[in-house]
């Protein structure tokens, strides 16, 4: 099957059925699932290595492992969560590699004035904002990232790091404490 | 409740935006409370706005996905090497909490190979003995105790066994170095308890074999690994004193460096 004549936009998108009809061997219906969720794992993984290309080896072996082991998937259970511990486990085994996680921070950023006038943040602020998470410790960074992106809760985080719901708890509250201590200043700064 | 303490349950809560009742009181009394949460729900906010270079690799994986004949590699089977130990370790990290333990514990069953060697095994053998051909390893720290395994095994003379443990202990040091950012307490205490054996009970026990050695050639061995385990008491000091939570880990890793440094430094100089 080629891409291209792929219909991504297949009636069947509920996500339970998708995994079983996966779990027979469909490998369009997994298609649809990495279709789904690509970016933001590749968000995630970006933000977790500062490289890109690592980034989408990452993404990309999450996703073939996943495929590979469909299998031991328990339908019924939390598709997102399971996907983002076999990322976040292969993360970690990529750590322990080599030290590539701590790369220069992207000079492509945000143009200032964006949103509400009130919301906005200067450019200076914003680089301020990415080397400050960029600099968080890994596990932090990782839990913060999957609240405030994915929206996950403390016991979605937990489930996917493979912690308790109290310890994920306290690494967003220690993510959100150093980005209050470095970005207050600046913040204060740009308002008076 | 105090100003304090609303703000460390705003950066507690799982919605800073919607926080319990009696936070929500203060903040309607408190300015200064309001325009610190705004804060919070700003920074948050803009955490999504941070760029991400674009990536083309779906396209590539979907391809071998949905056209495995043309990209045989997608979900294909692991190679034999793969079903290996990388099999073993990769098992039990996902089944391991942080997926570090499992390392750990890999090393661990290693350095049981290792220690009988090293205390009451082949003592003092000449010549290699047979080393089976080894799986690829893509675990480093595994890969590389295994790798020790394997040239103690084939090491001549003592002074090349000792040099082998003390690389040995090096690289346990290092990892627990590596991993002090991501691994549990409990992790790194393996590692740096590892670390204490090879020391303690591999390099200072064989160094002490060295005595009939000539002075200088007994030097030329045990003054590099000296000056080594001065470096790794420093840089274990140092760490244990900038993160307290692993004080524990790294200050056994001092102490074994400082004790075996000490007992290296007792053999006689001349």
């Amino acid at each position: 099957m080629r891409l291209a004549s792929f219909d991504f936009d297949r009636a069947e998108t509920d996500e339970h059925a998708l995994v079983r009809q996966a779990q027979r061997g469909d490998r369009p219906a997994f298609a649809v699932l990495v279709k789904q969720y690509w970016d933001r794992l590749y968000r995630w993984m970006y933000h977790l290595t500062h490289n890109r290309h690592l980034a989408e080896d990452l993404a990309q072996e999450t996703f073939l492992k996943a495929f590979a082991g469909l299998d031991s998937f328990r339908a019924g259970t939390n598709f997102r969560a399971w996907l983002f511990r076999i990322a976040y486990n292969s993360f970690l085994n990529q750590c322990r590699e080599d030290a590539r996680t701590r790369q220069p921070f992207p000079e492509q950023l945000p143009a200032a004035g964006q949103g509400p006038a009130e919301e906005a943040m200067s450019r200076e602020a914003m680089r301020l904002l990415a080397r400050t998470v960029g600099r968080l410790p890994p596990d932090y960074r990782a839990a913060f990232l999957l609240r405030v992106e994915e929206g996950l809760s403390f016991r979605q985080i937990a489930d996917v790091l493979d912690i308790t719901e109290q310890t994920a708890r306290w690494r967003v509250f220690k993510a959100r404490q150093k980005l209050m201590s470095v970005l207050s200043p600046q913040l204060d700064r740009e308002k008076s | 409740m105090n100003c304090k303490i609303v703000q460390r349950h705003l950066l507690a809560a799982e919605d800073p935006e919607s926080p319990p009742a009696d936070v929500q009181y203060h903040l309607a009394v408190c300015l200064a409370c309001r325009q610190w949460q705004r804060r919070l729900g700003q920074i948050a906010r803009h955490v999504l706005q941070l760029p991400v270079p674009p990536s083309a690799a779906r396209a590539d994986l979907l391809d071998r996905i949905l056209n495995p004949s043309s990209r045989a590699r997608a979900a294909a089977p692991a190679t034999a090497e793969e079903r290996g130990w990388r099999k073993v370790v990769t098992t039990l990290r996902l089944r391991s909490r942080a997926g570090l333990s499992a390392a750990a514990a890999a090393a661990a069953l290693l350095l049981v190979v290792l220690a009988a060697w090293v205390l009451w095994g082949r003592q003092d053998q000449n010549g290699p003995t047979a080393i089976v051909e080894q799986p690829v390893l893509t675990d480093p720290l595994v890969a590389r105790l295994l790798e020790q395994d394997v040239r103690l095994a084939a090491a001549r003379t003592p002074q090349d066994r000792v040099k082998i443990l003390a690389d040995l202990a090096d690289d346990l040091r290092t990892e627990t170095h590596n991993l002090v950012r991501t691994a549990d307490v409990a992790d790194l205490r393996d590692l740096a308890e590892h670390y204490q054996r090879v020391v303690l009970q591999g390099v200072v026990k064989r160094a002490d074999g060295l005595r009939s050695l000539p002075a200088r050639q007994r030097r030329a061995v045990l003054d590099p690994i000296a000056a080594q385990l001065a470096r790794a008491e420093r840089d274990a000091t140092m760490l244990a004193l900038e993160r307290p939570a692993a004080a524990k880990p790294f200050g056994m890793i001092a102490k074994a460096a400082h004790e075996g440094g000490n007992q290296l430094s007792s053999l006689p100089r001349e």
